[in-house]
């Protein structure tokens, strides 16, 4: 093909114009499939912004844990940094991460002891009331001071139950959330893709059994195929990606065999099929190319699913085992003390929202510019 | 009777709840005596849940809290009564103690009282115990009870009846005689104490067996008696008139009880409440009367009147699976320990029989420290090198507790109506080092390198098997696994397997059969107070243990002292000689290393201002431990 | 039709025994017997595995399983966590207690969904559209636990409102106690429901008969609630039945946060004492409910489109 056409540019000359066109070439290069896409992503402002939003919290997941000396399971418990406020250096006029806490029912007679309340700690009482005969109140102390940490002490989200940095913590969940989600749709990409693409190609018998089979996995709940793969091989990050793959898989085969079977009739593979091209070149060369704006829209659209059901099992018990943290892990941890220190809850939950929120918009960005409504 | 439970913090924070409450009427009395229509008095605590109310199937160790509901709603024939000075057995649904009928002390005989009923009026007789008890033996039905029943005395064919031997009813040793008379005979001689406490256990109450047998299932194997508020029959001091699960049970007074007029409270409304946190919400809010709080919710308020902070029974230790242990399968306590060497000519390393004076003595298990695939958690220096390594005093500040580098708790007692502690004795002061000096991380590292050394690795990773349904557990492993890190400078790799309890222990239990069952674990062995011998604390140590499940620790002391003391009565009677056997004991297991204690437990409570109640005073908390029925009582 | 409703339920029983032999296996080879217990001899654990068949060959269970289940239609006996209440019994107190608050959730969603969805479709390019299309992303992104959270720190320990369900209420009660959980999950439901319809609506507009609507001298409104609104309406089905299995993952969540005593709650437990045949029973539910939202969906679709029933449903409809 490739020989002919050169044949035939040489054979036909501009009449009116004997010198090539003085500018050359047109200037560009032709707009591919992809680069279209790229380009229609571009001008949708939310797709732009979701990119951005997550290129940030990638790049906070890789390197914000080492922002500052805490390790996620280095234990300030000797010094007694537990369940810290946060606190940010210049930015302590902010409520939020001040270091201030309030600590409940405490005798007013105690607040003058300095052994007990260090100095200047004792910010102002509220809530006065009296407790078996004794007056009690709430006291918003500076908790930093309370607990006797200098100025250079500064845990940004704070600390939790075991005194670990929550700033770090939550930025290597982030990592790890991240890695579970990314391979596990990886996974049901490479699963589905070729159940599909062989589905779409060999049709028949072959079509019908694996279709079959597709049909059943898909009638299993997530919950029930996630809780049964956990029973068999126990929790942690590697049965967690499988389990979280497990199921996902279907819809994508289901997508690549509608590709596939769309593809496999055009003149273009029954050309390559004549020239003698391998079924395995055919798929891999040929059809799927085609079919790649739909499967890259599937995945992007299905990170979210899968750090849900990730934070979810976590919440349930079923997450990977301590001391490494996963978003869902954090937050699991967290509610039980949502009511005494909220703070522990706000950023994971803040970082998976806006995660997840990127996700949904990237993957509408990327479906009107791939325009792949049709499948 | 030992109980290994978990959950024994919850239980006995219930029990102080609601020993607690039964100050209520004291406090309301004194003060509100005057108002002839008093409010009715009931308390509103936080609870565990509850999975049955049958007797015959609640009585596991996971579930303390079950016990305890029972011990509420059930009554056998006597139950132990008393206050410090005074203990002894009252008969509750027995007219009297038991009567001797024979010459041995085989044969016993008990009269029911006459207005035994339960609280709906059905009488409780000779015969429906008789069928109750049968219910409890039933062969197909294999109730957990049955299994106890046997504890104190054996009756006669009772464990060839429930274990489907080829026995029927009529030859089981209990029978109905006229006059509402049960009558009881048992293989060997036993005291009426012995048959006192075997029916004043929650196993042994009657059920209504029309009720229960309404509730059968087709094949006769399961009943459903128990299962909903209505589907069971009281006789205790208190009836269940609400039960919706995992909520809520309503307890009300019950006026058929025979000592009824004792019981000040009319009634109590237990409310599960999971969160901790929810639980001091809905304290605070006035909707919960007393809640039991952790370590960590326990910071916030520690300042509060309202807080309250009590000893369990319980420390938590790490257990090392070194292999030295033994397991004796016949749990034949009436024989000489013999140490048993494995042999390796021995081609099913078979359990080892040896005959003595004509009785089988000690049966035993050995296990072949070759196989070991870490032979280094045998290792003296090893044991050293964990055991000053762990910062006590932190991690019993995190915990909430007090650090422990001993092994009988502080809540042990020398003696039933003694208000010396144990570990305030001479004897036990005299080996337990300072709690600072137990934490040397220098002096870790030094042995930890030694063992290393000798063992020839350069670095080590070792799997702590701990219960992931238990919170205080899983703090406490990460604690560990981090300090190890730290300490040995990341030469210990500690991981962490987190499985449910019940898995764990079958994973645990396995040690008397695989080498490497499990590397290393963390446990707690708790006790009731009832048994306030220092001496038998270590027990659980000792190869006749009879449910040593994972208890993998040999100690030649301790095996030697605990069956001398199942031979010498001396040992219960002469407390001298007991506190001094049981220090001896725990220096000798402490200088060996069998376990590393970390902290012993202790109980967090909010409580209301009319729920008062003295804390310090040591025996009334022994007191509760015990029983709080009585503390209902005027 | 009938006939292939029928076909559909064959299919469906036919999944059902996949997945329960694929259960039955996985809970069989779980390591960890219900029966251990420090409490008990051992000689009575062995007498506890031997009276529920747990002593034989995994086959042979699984043939007593199924002759059970056929035979006596017996599910088996709670072992633990309600110790021989049969298993349906066992869940019978729960599943209403989450079908309430799944089913709730999804009421609630649905007029406020239609609601938003008009509304952005009226608006459409403007500013009201916007917003919505902003908390229509951020309603369907952020996680129903995450809602749970803040609704329960905000309204809950700060605003007064129940914290938890409070089950052993009057009927006014619980139903006071169910607000937040309901409020929970009904977040995502309403921007799905209010997404599809901005787009139904949005194409809806764009016909003839719209602009007939419009010759007609309707107003804007007027021809969207009475003629767009219409046609929109009947393909709403295939949105609605869905959302059923997506609300009911997040609800198992919602449900531990809220301590509401429903399904979800017990399968951990189930699953952590070993409560073998609760755990089948719990997980029976879960992929039934699933299945039959599937049935639904077909059906739904077979009567929206008569073409579909004749050709066999096409994949990737999920």
């Amino acid at each position: 093909m490739t020989e002919q056409k050169k044949t035939k540019k040489n054979l036909f000359v501009f009449a009116n114009r004997p010198e090539p066109a003085a500018g050359g070439p047109l200037p560009g290069k032709a707009a591919s499939y992809a680069g279209d896409a790229l380009r229609q992503l571009r001008k949708d402002a939310a797709a732009v912004a979701a990119v951005a939003i997550l290129a940030v919290l990638v790049l906070m997941a890789v390197f914000a844990p080492d922002f500052n000396e805490y390790s996620y399971r280095r234990q300030l418990l000797a010094e007694d940094y537990v369940n810290m406020p946060p606190r940010i250096r210049g930015l302590t006029w902010i409520p939020l991460f001040n270091g201030h806490a309030t600590l409940k029912e405490r005798q007013l007679s105690s607040l003058s002891d300095t052994a007990k309340y260090p100095e200047g700690c004792v910010i102002r009482t509220f809530n006065e009331r009296t407790v078996r005969g004794i007056p009690v109140a709430d006291v918003e102390v500076d908790y930093y001071l309370y607990k006797g940490a200098g100025e250079d002490v500064n845990f940004w989200f704070g600390t939790d139950a075991l005194g670990r940095d929550i700033w770090t913590r939550t930025w290597r969940g982030t990592r790890v959330s991240l890695l579970i989600a990314f391979a596990a749709v990886l996974l049901d990409l490479m699963i589905g893709t070729v159940w599909g693409a062989v589905c779409g190609w060999y049709g028949g018998k072959t079509d019908l059994i694996l279709m079959r089979i597709c049909e059943v996995v898909r009638a299993i709940p997530n919950v029930v195929i996630c809780t049964l793969m956990i029973m068999l091989m126990g929790s942690g990050v590697g049965t967690m990606i499988l389990a979280l793959a497990c199921r996902n898989w279907v819809g994508t085969a289901q997508l690549v065999r509608a590709q596939f079977l769309r593809f496999k009739g055009r003149e273009y593979v029954l050309a390559a099929q004549t020239m003698g091209a391998s079924d395995v070149r055919i798929m891999s060369r040929h059809i799927l190319p085609n079919a790649a704006g739909p499967i890259i829209n599937r995945a992007v659209m299905a990170v979210p699913g899968v750090i849900f059901t990730e934070a979810f099992l976590s919440y349930i018990g079923l997450g990977i085992a301590a001391p490494e943290p996963s978003l869902g892990n954090l937050l699991a941890e967290a509610q039980g003390v949502l009511g005494l220190y909220p703070t522990q809850t706000l950023f994971p939950a803040l970082i998976i929202s806006l995660m997840m929120i990127a996700f949904h918009l990237l993957s509408n960005g990327l479906r009107d510019a791939l325009d792949t409504k049709t499948y | 009777m030992r109980k290994r439970i978990y959950s024994v913090l919850l239980a006995a924070a219930m029990i102080i709840l609601l020993a607690a409450c039964g100050k209520k009427p004291a406090v309301t009395s004194t003060e509100t005596s005057e108002e002839p229509k008093a409010e009715p008095k009931i308390i509103r605590v936080s609870s565990e849940n509850c999975r049955t109310f049958d007797p015959y199937e609640a009585n596991s160790s996971e579930d303390a809290f079950n016990t305890w509901c029972q011990a509420r709603l059930y009554r056998s024939w006597t139950k132990i009564e008393g206050t410090t000075d005074t203990r002894y057995m009252r008969p509750e649904l027995a007219a009297a103690e038991p009567e001797q009928k024979d010459a041995d002390g085989c044969v016993w005989q008990i009269r029911l009282r006459d207005n035994a009923c339960f609280s709906d009026g059905t009488p409780i007789t000779a015969a429906s115990f008789e069928a109750s008890m049968k219910i409890c033996l039933d062969p197909k039905m294999k109730h957990r009870s049955g299994d106890n029943m046997n504890l104190y005395i054996s009756i006669k064919n009772a464990r060839t009846y429930y274990t489907g031997g080829d026995v029927k009813w009529e030859d089981v040793g209990i029978r109905t005689l006229e006059g509402n008379i049960l009558e009881i005979t048992t293989e060997a001689p036993v005291t009426a104490d012995l048959v006192m406490k075997a029916f004043g256990e929650y196993g042994t109450v009657p059920v209504d067996p029309e009720l229960y047998a309404s509730c059968m299932s087709a094949d006769g194997a399961s009943s459903t008696y128990g299962s909903a508020a209505d589907k069971a029959k009281y006789c205790g001091p208190f009836t269940v008139t609400k039960w919706v699960k995992e909520s809520r049970i309503v307890m009300e007074k019950n006026p058929n009880y025979v000592f009824a007029d004792e019981i000040l409270l009319d009634g109590a409304e237990l409310v599960y409440v999971q969160n901790v946190q929810t639980r001091v919400e809905m304290f605070e809010r006035g909707e919960l009367d007393a809640v039991m709080i952790t370590a960590q919710v326990g910071e916030q308020y520690m300042d509060s009147p309202d807080y309250f902070s009590t000893p369990s029974r319980y420390i938590l230790m790490i257990e090392i699976n070194d292999n030295t242990a033994h397991y004796n399968a016949a749990s034949d306590k009436k024989s000489e320990p013999v140490r048993v060497e494995h042999r390796p000519d021995d081609p099913n390393n078979a359990d080892v029989f040896t005959e003595k004076d004509g009785k089988k003595t000690y049966t035993a298990k050995a296990l072949d420290a070759s196989k070991m695939t870490k032979p280094i958690l045998a290792n003296m220096d090893f044991k050293n090198a964990l055991w000053y390594a762990v910062d006590r005093v932190t991690l019993a500040r995190r915990e909430g507790g007090e650090p422990a580098n001993f092994i009988v708790p502080y809540t042990s007692y020398c003696g039933e109506y003694s208000p010396v502690r144990f570990r305030d004795t001479d004897e036990a002061k005299a080996y337990v080092e300072d709690i600072e000096k137990s934490f040397d991380p220098a002096l870790a590292k030094q042995y930890f390198d030694k063992a290393m050394a000798e063992e020839g690795l350069d670095k080590l990773e070792l799997t702590l098997t701990i219960s992931s349904d238990n919170d205080e557990m899983r703090i406490c492993a990460q604690f560990l696994q981090e300090e190890f890190d730290r300490i040995f400078e990341g030469r210990l790799v500690l991981k962490i397997e987190e499985i449910p309890s019940a898995n764990r222990l079958s994973k645990m239990k396995a040690w008397r059969t695989d080498e490497n069952a499990f590397e290393l674990g963390l446990s707690n062995w708790s006790r009731l107070v009832t048994d306030a011998s220092p001496m038998n604390q270590f027990d659980v140590f000792s190869s006749s243990y009879w449910s040593k499940c994972n208890a993998a620790y040999h100690c030649e002391t301790v095996e030697k002292t605990i069956w001398l003391q199942e031979s010498d009565a001396s040992y219960k009677t002469d407390m001298a000689k007991n506190v001094a056997a049981a220090a001896a004991m725990e220096k000798a297991a402490l200088e060996e290393r069998i376990v590393i204690p970390l902290f012993e437990r202790t109980t967090q409570s909010l409580l209301h201002e009319w729920v008062t109640y003295d804390f310090n005073d040591p025996a009334n908390v022994r007191y509760w431990l015990c029983d709080i029925d009585t503390e209902l009582r005027k | 039709m009938s006939r292939y409703v029928l076909k559909r339920l064959g299919l469906m029983v036919l999944t059902l025994f996949v997945i329960m032999t694929l259960c039955f296996f996985v809970i069989r080879l779980m390591p960890g017997s219900p029966f251990d217990d420090p409490e008990s001899s051992p000689e009575l654990e062995a007498l506890l595995e031997e009276k529920h068949h747990l002593n034989e060959s995994i086959p042979v269970q699984y043939y007593y399983f199924w002759r059970d289940i056929i035979a006596d239609g017996y599910w088996g006996v709670s072992l633990k966590i309600e110790p021989n209440v049969p298993v349906w019994k066992v869940l019978a107190g729960r599943i209403p207690v989450t079908l309430v608050l799944n089913l709730l959730s999804i009421a609630a969603a649905i007029p406020f969904g239609i609601l938003a969805g008009a509304l952005s479709a009226r608006t459409a390019g403007k500013i009201p559209d916007r917003l919505i299309g902003i908390l229509t992303v951020v309603c369907i992104s952020v996680p129903s636990f995450v809602f749970a959270s803040a609704l329960q720190y905000g309204l809950g320990y700060r605003g007064g409102l129940d914290i938890i369900y409070n089950s052993a209420g009057t009927a006014a009660e619980r139903l006071r106690s169910l607000i937040l959980p309901v409020l929970a999950l009904s977040f995502w439901p309403i921007a799905t429901i209010c997404r599809y319809l901005r787009g139904e609506l949005l194409e809806n507009l764009n016909t003839d008969y719209m602009l007939l609507a419009k010759a007609k001298g309707l107003t804007p409104s007027q021809s969207l609630t009475r003629h767009a609104m219409r046609n929109s309406m009947v393909p709403l089905v295939n949105v609605i039945v869905p959302l059923i299995t997506g609300v009911l993952g997040g609800s198992l969540v919602v449900e531990k946060i809220f301590a509401v005593p429903g399904v979800g709650g017990i399968m951990t437990q189930a699953i952590s004492s070993r409560d073998l045949w609760l755990v089948m029973a719990v997980l029976v539910f879960y992929s039934v409910i699933n299945l039959v939202t599937v049935l639904l969906m077909d059906i739904a679709y077979g009567l929206i489109d008569p073409r579909i029933r004749l050709a066999g449903r096409k994949g990737g409809a999920a």
